[in-house]
């Protein structure tokens, strides 16, 4: 009896050792890769409508393509962000604000000191995902992140 | 043998239990990799942009082309700053958000003329008219700016702000023996220093100069080494304050040289942030420091001019507007050189039209395409002076 239940836990732990392991490693070092190369897409992004100051439809599709492209399921929305300045009439102190807008009609048309906010959000999780985040916490959980630059 | 198995079966087990918190630990450090250089670019993007903003809206009181000068607004560097981060991680900056991530900012220097760090106050609770538990930094002020305690605007607790802005001053004696000051700058082509000599002036007053030549051992390159070390010694001293309880963290110094690591030096004007103990998106705090500088340089103008040649020939050039003295050329020294426009960069002069060019023959003009693509009317481009530029 006892042989019996040691060879079972030998086989098992040989499992878990030797198979299961190696494909959590593998695959936390997938996901952290691209993880990684969606932040680089967004910065990329980023830089490429500060030095441009325009956004095109090509460029949100490719951006929305390149984002989608390395093994993550992933939502993405662009926002401009309005700058505005007011001054203190009494103290004549100068006061900068951005306002977001969702509009997608405004991205065409930014202007210099405006800002550019990307999000970027993890759809379609898989219930075996869901397993690792929520029981075993092997799973970073859904990519979700925001940046946001100036433009100009 | 046959108690072999069961005692491999227990070794096993120990080295998978032994391993579990290792790989947990692996984990995490991978999920803390992402966050690290997510708060790297967070921190520079919003960098980026107090820079780009407290420069639109500097206090630029004097001639910036004589002085090639600068100066940040810290009010304006400091809030847009604190938005940015804001946004950076999905936060609506309000003020409570903004002060949020000022706090974990433990330092921001802005370095031009002076230096200017950041401190943090905190104010003691009182209670408002209306009840509200509040604190004085936090006060609402009225439009007339007095303080009115029955309204609360913030109620933080700590208040982030920039300290006061310290002019970098070199002291030295001039040919005459008499005391001088000279205020520093940390940009290493400038031109013209104000000097400030003590009761030298009507009256006994200080004699406050601009002057192109610095007198006895100051010399430019001094100038801005001195200044430099100012910044140093201010920034570690008040790192040191910080951080006086956690020995770990050492001295931070700026350099002055491109080291052998390939740190670029601090020589200069931008901003530079300190972060740490950053933990909004973290199990536990971001333990190492993220560092961003942002500098800046001086915008090269560019002239555009149409020259005649004795022999009647028009040409449209352009070239840097510090390789052609703009002055004596609109004085018409220069005979058949005509200035046209001084333009911020190359792309902008190059891509202007000249529409009214009447020198030319119509098939020596270009005819670009239009927004619909149809061919515009004739017209010059100015063409860059090479024999000029590759000076």
């Amino acid at each position: 009896m006892v042989d019996t239940i040691s060879k079972i836990l030998s086989i098992v732990l040989i499992f878990l050792m030797l198979v299961l392991a190696p494909l959590l490693i593998s695959y936390k070092i997938d996901d952290a890769v691209a993880r990684r190369e969606i932040l680089f897409e967004v910065t990329q992004f980023i830089d490429k409508v500060r030095d441009t100051q325009s956004v095109t439809d090509t460029d949100l599709d490719q951006f929305y393509q390149n984002c989608n492209s390395h093994g993550l399921t992933v939502d993405v929305r662009v926002r401009r962000l309005v700058k505005t300045v007011v001054i203190d009439p009494h103290t004549e102190e100068v006061t900068v604000e951005y306002t977001i807008n969702d509009d997608p009609a405004a991205l065409y048309n930014f202007n210099k000191g405006d800002g550019v906010q990307v999000v970027v959000e993890e759809i379609g999780i898989s219930p075996s995902r869901s397993f690792m985040y929520r029981v075993l916490g092997a799973d970073s959980g859904p990519l979700k992140f925001t940046l946001a630059g100036i433009v100009g | 043998m046959r108690f072999l198995y069961p005692i491999a079966a227990l070794i096993a087990c120990i080295i998978f239990f032994m391993f579990l918190p290792l790989f947990a630990d692996y984990c995490d450090n991978i999920d803390m990799d992402f966050q690290q250089y997510k708060l790297d670019k967070s921190l520079e993007l919003s960098v980026r942009a107090a820079t780009f903003n407290g420069l639109a809206h500097g206090l630029v009181s004097f001639d910036r082309s004589e002085l090639k000068e600068v100066e940040f607004n810290t009010g304006v560097v400091l809030n847009t700053y604190a938005q940015f981060m804001a946004f950076n991680y999905n936060m609506i900056p309000t003020d409570h958000n903004k002060e949020l991530m000022l706090n974990r900012t433990v330092l921001m220097t802005i370095g031009a003329r002076g230096f200017s760090i950041t401190q943090n106050e905190y104010g003691e609770y009182y209670v408002a008219g209306n009840g509200t538990l509040s604190r004085p930094k936090g006060a609402f002020y009225r439009p007339d700016g007095t303080v009115d305690r029955t309204q609360v605007s913030a109620n933080t607790g700590s208040r982030t702000f920039m300290g006061v802005y310290t002019p970098f001053i070199v002291k030295d004696t001039d040919n005459d023996g008499r005391e001088v000051y000279v205020i520093g700058s940390l940009l290493p082509n400038v031109s013209a220093f104000t000097m400030i000599t003590p009761n030298a002036g009507a009256g006994g007053k200080p004699l406050v100069q601009v002057v192109t030549s610095l007198p006895g051992d100051i010399t430019p390159s001094r100038v801005q080494h001195e200044a430099l070390a100012q910044m140093t010694r201010a920034f570690t001293q008040a790192w040191y304050q910080l951080n006086n309880k956690n020995s770990e963290n050492g001295r931070l110094t700026f350099p002055n040289s491109i080291t052998n690591l390939g740190v670029s030096p601090v020589a200069d004007p931008g901003v530079l942030v300190l972060v740490d103990g950053f933990n909004l998106e973290t199990t536990r705090p971001l333990r190492s420091s993220a560092f961003t500088g942002y500098k800046v340089v001086a915008c090269r103008e560019i002239v555009a001019y149409t020259e005649t040649s004795p022999s009647g020939a028009v040409s449209h050039w352009y070239a840097y507007r510090d390789q052609i003295d703009v002055d004596k050329a609109l004085a018409g020294q220069f005979p058949g050189i005509q200035i046209d426009y001084i333009y911020p960069d190359m792309h902008t002069a190059a891509t202007v039209k000249i529409k009214n060019c009447t020198h030319h023959k119509h098939d020596e003009k270009c005819t670009c395409p239009d927004a619909n693509g149809n061919p515009s009317l004739p017209h010059c481009h100015y063409q860059p002076n090479l024999e000029v530029i590759m000076r």
